[in-house]
């Protein structure tokens, strides 16, 4: 007798719910002056907050915007903020526990985010980073490893995503680099339009490319923020602003990505500190983009 | 694992740790050149990576050491209002030794920067004290004495109880007993009043009156630091609760009859035990 083979990802992916249109918040963003309020966004535009991703800092915890959200029953999914995938001592016993009490009290669809490096030491304050992985192989191998210890530690599927940056040290492109890191942690991707756009300019690419050699069908959300072009001593680099002025290159790596990726279930627009009426035109261009892509289901 | 060493200098270079332009320039020299990462196992490849990278792209964020330095002077107030009047000395902090060990190990920064503080390896040249050398009392000055209280009260906040054996007591080390040069926790209480509710804000406001430090007497003290709603307490035990406090641990039996040589009558005994349980003083 030998147990039976665990689910691959293609059968897996088929059981996640397909969540359309949301948008993501953070420890006291909602409280933040002028910030958007999911829950007014979803009463004034229910297609707009179909549901909330929740930023979650463990030392912080959960604020009364997400709690109020997802004691309503409303749809949500955990993106944390402080784990280093690629290393094993960073997920801690503690934390562990504290994110399976978080997830008990959100019942997120899945748990995400970016596979890069959150803090250095120990898990302090002061201490946020946030920087990219090394593009080399043994880091794929590394991350996918920690992408499947979360997963089989919460019982939550767990996509990672790309993070933003300014320095990408190694030999890959962004997007081999994160096909390896899925293929060998056998799970989907968080596709940060964004942050592939800001990759893509600081190694010289085109916004679209290597998305024709990537296995699009792992792509199960994706993000879409504002960028801002900064200089600093005659260097360029686009900030990830999070912002409602979204760059032509995010759009454009977001429509391939909509027209191409079978198993895109989520979208989210990253505008948690902008005032609602501000948003209204990213959101316009967003359902715009998946009309035409023939993915009504999203809307 | 070398990519994470290499993502660690990396971090090191964006902190202005190391010198930038020395780094690209000359990847292993410049690592060299420094005891604590000559060693450091990095490939030729992975030095070249580095070598590629544009130096300006290390120096897009110009407020980045200010929030981690911010996250410390939260924890260290007062030695920080003891050293020169003047914060950015406290920058130098990130050229050490000590914080080079936070990034490539998996080290707190707030222990080590207590430890930086108190080393005399790492000092600058002009980095010196409000009182230099006068107030020195059985080889620490003021400032020296508060960085040890707050250091204590760093290592409490951060404190994991051990696994006891069942009805075994402990200390709990989330509330230590410091041994200080003697004056120190009035000298802390002090200084920590005339920093007001926002320590890091009146330690950031341009024109802010620096306390002057108190000098110290000759002696030690005992000081038992506590974590009560996130804000250290520091006090000066009774005997009775020294004696407790500073018990190796083990079964409950011994603790109850420690507590009975200390005066507490038959049936109080259990009382005083399971109060400095409920206090957080004591662990089982």
């Amino acid at each position: 007798m030998t147990a039976p083979a665990a689910p691959g990802f293609t059968e897996r992916v088929r059981s996640l719910p397909i969540l359309g249109v949301g948008v993501s918040t953070e420890y006291g963003a909602a409280d933040a002056p002028g910030a958007l309020d999911p829950r007014l966004l979803r009463a004034a535009f229910p297609d707009r907050a179909r549901f909330l991703e929740v930023g979650v800092e463990i030392a912080k915890g959960l604020d009364g915007a997400a709690l109020r959200w997802a004691g309503e029953g409303l749809p949500t999914t955990f993106h944390f903020l402080d784990i280093n995938l690629d290393e094993p001592e960073d997920m801690t016993e503690g934390w562990l526990r504290a994110v399976r009490d978080a997830a008990a009290a959100l019942a997120p669809a899945w748990l995400c985010g970016d596979a890069g490096l959150w803090h250095f030491g120990r898990r302090e304050r002061g201490h946020m980073l946030l920087l990219p992985p090394v593009l080399c192989d043994q880091a794929a191998t590394d991350l996918a490893a920690g992408v499947r210890a979360l997963r089989e530690a919460t019982g939550y599927e767990v996509l990672p995503e790309n993070p933003p940056g300014e320095v990408f040290l190694g030999d890959l492109h962004l997007l081999e680099f994160y096909a390896r890191v899925c293929e060998r942690s056998d799970t989907g991707l968080l596709l940060d339009c964004a942050h592939l756009a800001i990759f893509q300019r600081a190694r010289g690419h085109a916004p679209t490319d290597g998305l024709d050699d990537f296995p699009l069908d792992r792509v199960v959300e994706v993000h879409i923020a504002g960028g801002v072009e900064r200089e600093r001593g005659g260097f360029t680099w686009v900030e990830d602003h999070h912002g409602v002025d979204v760059l032509p290159d995010t759009w454009q790596i977001f429509r391939a990505v909509a027209e191409r990726a079978p198993n895109l279930k989520a979208v989210v627009f990253e505008c948690e500190r902008n005032r609602l009426e501000d948003t209204a035109a990213g959101f316009e261009r967003i359902a715009a983009i998946l009309r035409e892509a023939g993915r009504e289901a999203l809307l | 694992m070398s990519h994470q060493v290499l993502q660690r200098v990396s971090v090191l270079m964006l902190y202005g740790a190391l010198d930038v332009d020395a780094v690209i320039a000359a990847p292993r020299a410049a690592l060299a050149a420094l005891p604590d990462l000559a060693g450091l196992p990095l490939s030729e490849a992975e030095l070249g990576w580095l070598a590629a990278a544009d130096p300006r792209a290390f120096r897009t964020d110009p407020y980045r050491r200010a929030r981690l330095l911010r996250a410390l002077l939260e924890e260290y107030p007062v030695s920080a209002a003891l050293s020169l009047g003047e914060p950015r000395a406290l920058e130098a902090f990130f050229s050490s030794r000590h914080f080079r060990g936070v990034v490539l190990g998996r080290g707190s920064s707030a222990l080590a920067f207590g430890d930086w503080l108190l080393s005399p390896l790492d000092r600058r040249p002009d980095f010196g004290y409000a009182h230099p050398g006068r107030d020195a009392v059985e080889g620490r000055t003021p400032r020296d004495a508060c960085a040890l209280l707050e250091r204590a009260v760093a290592r409490a906040r951060r404190a994991s109880a051990p696994s006891l054996p069942a009805g075994h007591v402990a200390p709990s080390p989330a509330a230590p007993l410091a041994t200080l040069p003697a004056g120190t926790a009035a000298l802390y209480a002090r200084v920590r009043q005339h920093l007001g509710p926002a320590p890091v804000t009146a330690l950031l406001t341009s024109g802010y009156r620096f306390p002057h430090a108190t000098p110290l007497a000759a002696g030690t003290e005992l000081a038992l630091i506590t974590i009560s709603d996130g804000q250290a307490v520091v006090e000066e035990p009774q005997e009775w609760l020294e004696a407790l406090m500073t018990r190796a641990a083990g079964p409950r039996e011994g603790w109850l009859a420690a507590a009975r040589e200390l005066g507490a009558e038959p049936g109080e005994d259990a009382d005083l035990i399971d109060d400095l349980i409920a206090q957080g003083l004591l662990i089982t």
